[in-house]
């Protein structure tokens, strides 16, 4: 049993150090960084703790820029690219656009230090009033050294999805890496990012920061798939600032990591914006998930659906925590929030948290939460048409995790094909 | 003598979107009118602002009921009036019981005129007569407003509380849509009996399935804001050969 | 110090300072300590054990922390200021209804109160004609005749001390909370209620069947005991605003249901809520727990909460027996700057155990209303059922709602299901309303009370009528 507390008080040390010395930060990050920290010491955010008990972050050397096995990522892909996809490849977070990348598109992709890259970075903390801060977040800020900026320009209609394929791997013992995405979408503009992480090592923590900002009627459609076999620690976080009439639809669907956090901050600052989230947990051995939702209504006549579903099996455990906030002052605002989770094994278990926060009168929010095993009804139906029982909760969990994605749609066919080979393996 | 409605250059727009042009309309007392017309042309609106219900929209002209102007009335002063509005989709109200409503609205108007509220086994035989009357099973009286209700069965309950308030204006918007033949035809039965030289009613109709069962004494074509003919119920022949748009 | 050496000195203060001899509560001195304690419990005559209960609570009282989880915000207390012993004579000295505040007169008059009840309630002396002693002695003799014990505490802890001792403080242990441990220190008076094997009670019991329940005592304990098959109604509060020096109320209340035994316990609470810019009203700070310790028991929590400046109380049962069953029904009303953090805990500890929880939340004015629910299933508890539906209704800008449901499951069999709804009335429904002729007051008053149908219809007869009247009235100017 390590020394807990040696652990806290060792790592906070590390990172006000490291907080300081680093002059790439500018002085709101800096005593932002600090006051999170201390708010920390003081156990405000004790679901985090067990981060800093478990890792020693002295001991964490920074992930190496190449990745030394070659990795034959086309037999892992779960879906097909072609020629003339466009693919971006990040390796140990260094960031390659593919040849096949089609060179009619208009899209930079640049380092994420240049200065103009920066200042969007802060104007975007700015506008949702620095809400989007969380521990990760702020470590993220003071210890990425790399990341990937896709900027879509205004009117620009892309129609096939942008993959960035993401492959972690190292030799050392204790890896920590700290990749940062930064998305920006123009007014007007339509496009959908799939974000694929594969994590070949279990000695990577990865801290991921996904920022995404949508101009006014900009329309983007997000896929985050985590198939890592095994991870040490993986936290992501997913924020994103609406402007006026904008649409963000992303469907997140993750299946690994010992001891996974996940953030997402949605921040509706326009009227008449539109957000979905569909989340998507399959957990097995002793997978720990923590998940954190918040949908912010701030204007007028916005619209929320989140959809969380989760199964968990064998000695894993699973937390949902979501929130609908809607400010006062804000007239006619939509909001609906529902988890559904299948435990299918006695030593396994399930937390809901679903909240709502209500500030204003003119609105309309409803929850649901249902916990529950396969329905009993639905498999006997299946077993009387020649099916066994085996199969039928099979297909019975494939259609409860997969509910709320669209049949006709690519990720679905992603999502199926994961799913099949974990029933078979 | 005071006509029943009197209605004068109304014009209403809902924002920029002007949804009646100098409307004009006169209805006297024992009169039946209706009013016929193609999909959004303002029908709707027409019978929400003569119930009383001028949210969001910008109105000018006169709206006179017996001498009162409409305009300076509140909804529930226009109902004890006399004033009665057949939704096109009634609300439901989840909780609230059919007889309790209906004692609450009749005792509202019993107050107003001065008497003691209904007895409460009394007023439910006198519902539950009515409700043979269109055929609604005595369980209905302890369902939900409009909970869970059919079509057919919310434009009954309509009805029902027609019959049991006896106002002296009716506005039916669409009191047909969505019905069967032996629905439709006890539905106008029952506001037949309620016609006499009293009282009056405004037919807001799409189609003209529930004006076989009665006589109307003028039929208006309500076209881009305003009536665009009148005539007598052989109007309605000439709509089903011509179409609206071809009314001259 | 000897119990005698502090009574002397007090005794001995009295006299330096020339007061002559009045009511005993105007001598207590105010503040907690041991000493106080065992004076307290010398003046009520409590055996050992029970002595021992409340000094090892405060024992535990000074080491804790007052909790500030709490959806609520309200002035620091000071626990030396309040006096922990009162008196069971009246407090008041009013002599005639002429010098009740005329706002009350006005609400009892509303609520259809007879004359002779609203002197008893506002503390006026009672009338020699009307002989409410020889009414409470022939009901609780019949009662008798049953085996059915229903006293007041100290009662019950002089006949009956052996019941105490088995179960006091084995629902809700002193070291529970911040405020249970407050009560088991310095708990004044409450009710004791035990129905025998077999038995049915045949009347509902009421608060105001006790000995001056009009005194509502700061730091109440009730003990409700169901032995195997039995059952009984128990209804507390009543519907009459009270008012009360004392701000604090923390209250216990612990219900033990034993083999197939059943227990409803109906709350109505219209305390003083503090006026319309939100100075003064009662904190109303209760802990209140059952346990369904026997197979196939059942505990239902009803409540309606219209008053107290702060509500913070969570009814909750703990389902140990197997095929037990656990529900709550609650209203919740806020107005001006009322703030309540209300809800309930079910715990699942043994088989096909099922729970249903009922929540309607209002709130208007400037309030703040939070639901706070927590269905947990240990990995033992197999193939339970749970439903709740908390919905909340909004009026005005100003008001705020929260909803924090918590739901951990731990095994494969169990089925929860869980509904919440925020909105305001809708226009729609208002105009419906309008047009048959109901003012915007009736309309309001008839769509929340559709909205609260499923707790009400819950209620007991008794409280049935004048929680409806109750509602009806709280809800008066929050409208617009």
């Amino acid at each position: 049993m390590r020394n807990t507390s040696f652990l806290f008080n060792k790592n906070f040390d590390y990172i006000k150090n490291n907080l300081l010395l680093n002059k790439k930060n500018k002085d709101m990050e800096i005593s932002n960084a600090i006051k999170y920290i201390d708010n920390y010491k003081k156990n405000i955010f004790k679901d985090d703790l067990s981060f800093f008990n478990d890792i020693d972050l002295e001991n964490f050397d920074l992930l190496e820029d190449y990745i030394s096995e070659k990795i034959d990522f086309k037999s892992i892909l779960p879906f097909d690219i072609s020629k003339n996809s466009n693919v971006i490849l990040c390796l140990n977070n260094n960031y390659y656009i593919y040849k096949g990348f089609s060179s009619s598109i208009k899209i930079n992709s640049i380092n994420i230090f240049n200065p103009s890259v920066f200042k969007k970075l802060l104007k975007f903390e700015e506008e949702n009033n620095y809400k989007c801060l969380n521990f990760f977040y702020i470590l993220n800020n003071i210890f990425s050294n790399n990341g990937l900026y896709i900027y879509i320009p205004p009117n620009f209609i892309l129609k096939e999805p942008i993959y960035i394929l993401n492959f972690f791997s190292t030799t050392k013992n204790n890896s920590i890496v700290y990749p940062k995405k930064f998305f920006y979408s123009d007014d007007n503009s339509e496009v959908s990012i799939v974000d694929y992480y594969f994590n070949k090592s279990s000695n990577i923590a990865n801290n991921i920061n996904t920022i995404i900002n949508l101009n006014t009627y900009s329309k983007m459609e997000y896929y985050y798939i985590n198939n890592s076999l095994l991870s040490a620690f993986s936290s992501y976080s997913i924020n994103v600032n609406q402007k006026k009439n904008s649409i963000f639809k992303s469907n997140v669907f993750s299946f690994a990591g010992i001891y996974n956090k996940n953030y997402v901050n949605i921040f509706m600052l326009g009227k008449k914006s539109e957000s979905s989230f569909n989340g998507i947990k399959y957990l097995n051995s002793k997978m720990s998930d923590y998940s954190d939702f918040n949908v912010n209504h701030l204007a007028d006549e916005t619209v929320s659906t989140c959809y969380f579903r989760g199964l968990v099996t064998d000695f894993s455990k699973c937390t949902f925590k979501g929130s609908i906030n809607i400010d006062s002052n804000v007239k006619h605002a939509l909001g609906e929030l529902k988890c559904n989770a299948l435990v299918m094994s006695d030593s396994s278990s399930v937390t809901l948290l679903p909240k709502l926060n209500i500030k204003s009168y003119d609105v309309n929010c409803m929850h649901g939460a249902t916990v529950g095993f396969v329905n009993e009804d639905i498999i006997k139906y299946m077993t009387t048409r020649g099916i066994s029982r085996e199969e039928s909760i099979i297909l019975f969990i494939n259609l409860f995790l997969c509910f709320y994605i669209e049949r006709n749609n690519f990720f679905y066919k992603i999502v199926r094909s994961i799913l099949i080979k974990t029933f078979f393996i | 003598m005071e006509k029943l409605l009197h209605i004068s250059d109304l014009t209403v727009y809902i924002g920029n979107k002007r949804i009646l042009n100098n409307f004009n309309l006169n209805i006297d007392y024992g009169e039946t009118h209706v009013i016929m017309g193609p999909n959004g042309t303002g029908k709707s609106t027409l019978a929400k602002i003569l119930a009383g219900d001028i949210k969001g929209l910008t109105i000018s002209g006169k709206i006179f009921f017996e001498g009162f102007d409409i305009m300076l009335l509140k909804p529930e002063e226009l109902a004890l009036k006399g004033v009665f509005l057949a939704f096109q989709h009634p609300v439901v109200i989840p909780g609230l019981t059919n007889i309790q409503f209906f004692r609450s609205f009749i005792n509202s108007k019993r107050k107003y005129e001065n008497l003691d509220p209904v007895d409460i086994i009394e007023f439910t035989i006198e519902v539950k007569e009515l409700m043979k009357k269109l055929k609604l099973k005595d369980e209905f009286l302890y369902r939900s407003v409009n909970d869970g209700f059919s079509g057919g069965e919310k434009k009954k309950n309509e009805v029902l509380q027609m019959l049991l308030l006896k106002p002296k204006f009716t506005i039916l918007d669409e009191i047909d849509s969505g019905l069967d033949i032996d629905s439709l035809k006890l539905i106008a039965e029952n506001i037949i009996s309620l016609f006499d030289k009293n009282n009056s009613r405004l037919i807001i109709t799409h189609y003209n399935r529930i004006l076989d069962y009665m006589d109307v004494d003028y039929v208006h074509i309500l076209n881009n804001g305003s009536i665009v003919k009148t005539g007598r119920k052989d109007l309605i022949i000439e709509i089903e050969k011509m179409g609206y748009e071809n009314i001259k | 110090m000897s119990d005698n050496k502090i009574i002397e000195n007090i005794v001995n203060k009295e006299y330096t300072a020339g007061f002559e001899s009045k009511v005993e509560s105007d001598f207590f001195p105010s503040g907690i300590n041991e000493d106080i304690i065992r004076l307290i419990s010398n003046i009520k005559n409590e055996p050992d054990f029970l002595l021992n209960f409340r000094l090892n609570a405060y024992k535990k009282w000074i080491t804790m922390k007052e909790p500030s989880w709490g959806n609520v915000n309200y002035n620091k207390i000071n626990y030396n200021d309040i006096i922990y012993y009162s008196s069971p004579k009246v407090k008041k000295n009013v002599s005639s209804l002429e010098d009740v505040d005329p706002e009350i007169l006005k609400t009892y008059e509303k609520l259809g109160i007879p004359l002779q009840e609203q002197k008893r309630l506002s503390g006026v002396a009672v009338d020699a004609v009307f002989d409410s002693v020889s009414v409470i002695t022939t009901f609780k003799d019949d009662l008798l005749k049953y085996g059915i014990i229903f006293c007041s505490f100290t009662e019950a802890v002089s006949k009956y001390p052996d019941l105490i001792k088995k179960y006091i403080g084995k629902v809700v242990p002193y070291s529970d909370n911040y405020f249970s441990a407050l009560n088991s220190s310095v708990f004044s008076d409450g009710s004791f209620c035990y129905i025998p094997k077999d038995v049915v009670c045949p009347v509902d019991l009421s608060t105001y069947f006790r000995i001056n329940a009009s005194r509502v005592g700061q730091f109440e304990r009730t003990l409700i005991i169901a032995d195997k098959n039995s059952s009984v109604t128990y209804l507390e509060g009543c519907t009459a605003p009270i008012r009360d020096e004392n701000q604090l109320h923390a209250a216990v209340v612990e219900i033990v249901a034993h083999d197939n035994a059943k227990v409803k316990y109906s709350t109505v609470q219209n305390w003083y809520p503090g006026n319309k810019d939100g100075i003064g009203g009662i904190y109303n700070f209760v802990t209140k727990r059952g346990i369904c310790l026997g197979k196939y028991s059942k505990i239902v929590w009803n409540q309606v909460e219209v008053g107290s400046a702060i509500t913070w109380k969570y009814p909750s049962i703990i389902l140990k027996g197997d095929n037990s069953i656990g529900e709550f029904y609650s209203i919740s009303v806020t107005n001006n700057y009322q703030q309540a953090d209300t809800g309930t805990k079910m715990i699942h500890v043994g088989k096909n155990t099922s729970s249903v929880i009922i929540s309607k939340s209002i709130s208007a004015g400037h309030s703040k209303s939070t639901y706070r629910g927590m269905v947990l299933v240990l990995s033992k508890a197999k193939n339970i059922k749970n439903y709740t539906k908390c919905d909340s209704l909004l009026f005005g800008n100003n008001s705020s709602t929260y909803t924090f449901p918590i739901i951990r499951a731990m095994n494969s069999s169990s089925n929860i299901e869980h509904e919440a709804v925020t909105s305001k009335i809708s226009e729609d429904q208002l105009f419906y309303c309008l047009q048959r002729g109901l003012d915007e007051e009736s309309s309001v008053c008839i769509i929340v009370n559709g909205f609260c149908k499923q707790v009400i219809s819950e209620l007991p007869m008794e409280f049935l009528m004048e929680a409806q009247r109750l509602l009806d009235l709280s809800l008066e100017g929050a409208i617009g």
